[in-house]
């Protein structure tokens, strides 16, 4: 055993796995592998994720949707103003809900768009062909000098430059609710159950617990994000309303998903029958197969391909799983287009993207390597290869 | 004036970066972003389960530290005998941190006091709250419960010759809803030895809180965001900017 691998950085990427490595391995139902954060695999070597999957169809369905008609009840709306938030990307999960909302439950949803970091054409096609249906729609981009400097920042301490934007993409539906006086805000599906995670209550998967974004999104307090350069005012666009002020509105935050059967790709199918949906001008996104999901914007090849950098899946890797786990595709299917597309470089927008992040492509090469986990990668021949590869 | 103190604390499993909260594995890889030159004091703990993976493990994250840092660097979990000082003190730490041998044998306090001076030795009171305002010395990672009030035994091992004092309400950790202050205070008035508040510490107000209400003369916290440079650098103003005298 080599006992100096962890002080020695030339030596963390050698053949052997550092001291006290992980074996990294793979759900032998989805493609998942243990080194996402907060999976926990059974005896059966089965990710929580499709054990979840797996009660879906024991979950009587129809007791589900009384019960959301139950609970909102009192909450509709009876002189035409909104009763509801839908943070809404105008992508087909939100849109989905957003018009099933309306058109198939009656509530009357404001729409909650909180800006792409670098918006794109798909994204505001997509968001314009449901605003025409009939929807009322706030669009909120933040202070881009702040934004970059956050994203700079955290994509070089946390490898993800998009830790702000998830403040703020959860935050800023809350703070419309809260001073817009709605009570209701929907969100799509609870993460941690959904793809794997950690629950920390019984019904976290029901009502939004704020405490649990907080800690597994987000990490810390972005009050702590002041220094020299960015100020307590620069932060108003990521911090929640004080609790108190939630609750004398009364906001309830719900999830979606555990009202009604959640599965993307019948949500695709869902909106594409009811408007204009377009699909990545490409033919598929970069890093996987599909054509249809997280289009609109264009930083978020390079956000999977960190992803891919720290735990060693990518976005296919994601998508299949997540296809296989709702029985739209075997193991065999997946494996064979993770092995071609997992991991691709995100090469289609990085100019821009090195535009955006004031980065060199030298030090954006740096950055990345820093966050390769030594458990995960090795260097073999000038090469970065995963130790385990997907099987 | 004595300046307060930021501390850093980091748990390992097997040598592997681990987050307190229940003590589940975070990978979000930070071995290049602790900042291990601006916090006042860094403490390392091996929450290895017992009879599960090689000590040579944990030694070797204490090395790593010790090479890279020239803060205080206190070493502890599993600690059971003066052999275990020694090891961890040739390994590179500057302090030793003991809990549950600290409460099963309180005569090692005295005797590794003797032996290498008070100021290595850290006794770790890790406590439960029974009711409001009623709390327990607990052992075992917190599932042995110990008729004892946290504030008895804080004295009690301040004349046992134990250097520092580092309180751990346990079902704290991890919650970033701030320090549990009352039971730090209880602590800190009854010795006259430093007390260390560590759990829950989520905003930088929290830390403020600490030293302000929980009267602790160090603050602890383990999220790995904390120990950033910006993160550390942002801390300290707001500490100062609060009126807390930490260095700069």
């Amino acid at each position: 055993m080599d006992s100096t691998a962890f002080s020695l950085e030339e030596e963390i990427y050698q053949a052997h796995a550092p001291a006290g490595a992980r074996r990294i391995e793979y759900c032998v139902k989805c493609l998942m592998p243990n080194s996402r954060p907060r999976i926990s695999f059974d005896s059966q070597s089965v990710c929580n994720a499709c054990r979840y999957a797996e009660s879906k169809p024991r979950v009587d369905w129809e007791a589900r949707r009384s019960e959301f008609l139950t609970l909102v009840e009192p909450y509709r709306s009876r002189n035409g103003e909104w009763d509801c938030v839908v943070p809404w990307s105008g992508g087909k999960d939100s849109s989905a809900i957003a018009h099933r909302l309306k058109f198939e439950l009656g509530l009357n949803p404001l729409l909650v768009t909180f800006s792409p970091m670098m918006p794109n054409e798909v994204g505001s096609h997509n968001r314009e062909a449901l605003i025409r249906k009939g929807f009322d729609h706030l669009f909120f981009r933040t202070n881009q000098d702040v934004h970059r400097r956050l994203a700079k920042r955290f994509f070089i301490e946390r490898g993800n430059p998009k830790v702000a934007w998830d403040a703020g993409v959860n935050t800023i539906p809350v703070q419309v609710a809260v001073n817009y006086g709605i009570p209701l805000v929907f969100y799509a599906e609870h993460g941690e159950s959904e793809y794997g995670g950690r629950v920390l209550k019984a019904d976290s998967n029901k009502f939004r617990d704020f405490t649990e974004v907080l800690e597994h999104q987000i990490g810390d307090d972005p009050r702590n994000w002041i220094d020299g350069q960015t100020t307590a005012s620069d932060l108003n666009p990521y911090l929640y309303p004080d609790l108190d002020r939630v609750r004398s509105v009364g906001v309830r935050a719900m999830y979606f998903a555990y009202f009604f059967r959640w599965s993307m790709f019948e949500n695709y199918h869902y909106i594409k029958d009811q408007l204009d949906f377009h699909t990545h001008p490409h033919g598929r996104t970069v890093g996987t197969f599909t054509n249809f999901d997280s289009l609109d914007d264009k930083i978020d090849d390079l956000y999977y391909y960190m992803q891919f950098i720290k735990f060693g899946f990518g976005r296919c890797v994601r998508d299949a799983s997540r296809l296989i786990q709702n029985g739209h595709m075997t193991r065999a299917e997946g494996l064979e287009l993770c092995r071609q597309y997992d991991g691709e470089f995100p090469h289609l927008y990085l100019d821009e993207v090195l535009d955006y992040l004031d980065l060199t492509r030298e030090a954006f090469t740096e950055i990345v390597d820093m966050h390769r986990n030594p458990e995960i990668w090795t260097r073999e021949g000038g090469e970065w290869k995963l130790r385990y590869p997907l099987r | 004036m004595l300046c307060n103190r930021l501390i850093t604390m980091l748990t390992f499993n097997n040598g592997v970066l681990f987050r307190t909260k229940n003590f589940i594995p975070d990978y979000r890889y930070t071995l290049n972003f602790v900042d291990a030159w601006s916090v006042d004091e860094i403490v390392v703990l091996d929450v290895t389960p017992p009879g599960e993976g090689v000590r040579a493990n944990f030694h070797a994250v204490i090395k790593g530290f010790a090479a890279r840092c020239f803060v205080p660097l206190a070493a502890g979990g599993g600690v059971r005998s003066l052999e275990d000082f020694r090891t961890l003190l040739g390994v590179g730490a500057d302090k030793v941190v003991i809990g549950t041998a600290a409460l099963e044998t309180p005569e090692l306090i005295t005797q590794a006091a003797k032996l290498y001076g008070s100021q290595c030795v850290v006794v770790s009171i890790n406590t439960r709250r029974t009711a409001p305002g009623h709390y327990e010395v607990c052992s075992h990672a917190g599932s042995l419960r110990r008729d004892l009030r946290p504030e008895v035994w804080a004295r009690r091992v301040q004349e046992l010759g134990a250097g520092e004092i580092l309180v751990h309400p346990v079902e704290q950790d991890g919650s970033l809803e701030g320090f549990d202050n009352e039971l730090n205070r209880r602590v800190a008035d009854a010795v006259s030895i430093p007390v260390l508040a560590c759990g829950g510490a989520g905003k930088w107000e929290d830390l403020a809180n600490g030293f302000k209400l929980g009267k602790v003369s160090g603050a602890c916290t383990a999220c790995i965001y904390h120990f950033t440079e910006t993160s550390i650098q942002s801390a300290k103003t707001y500490l100062l900017n609060a009126g807390i005298p930490v260095r700069p």
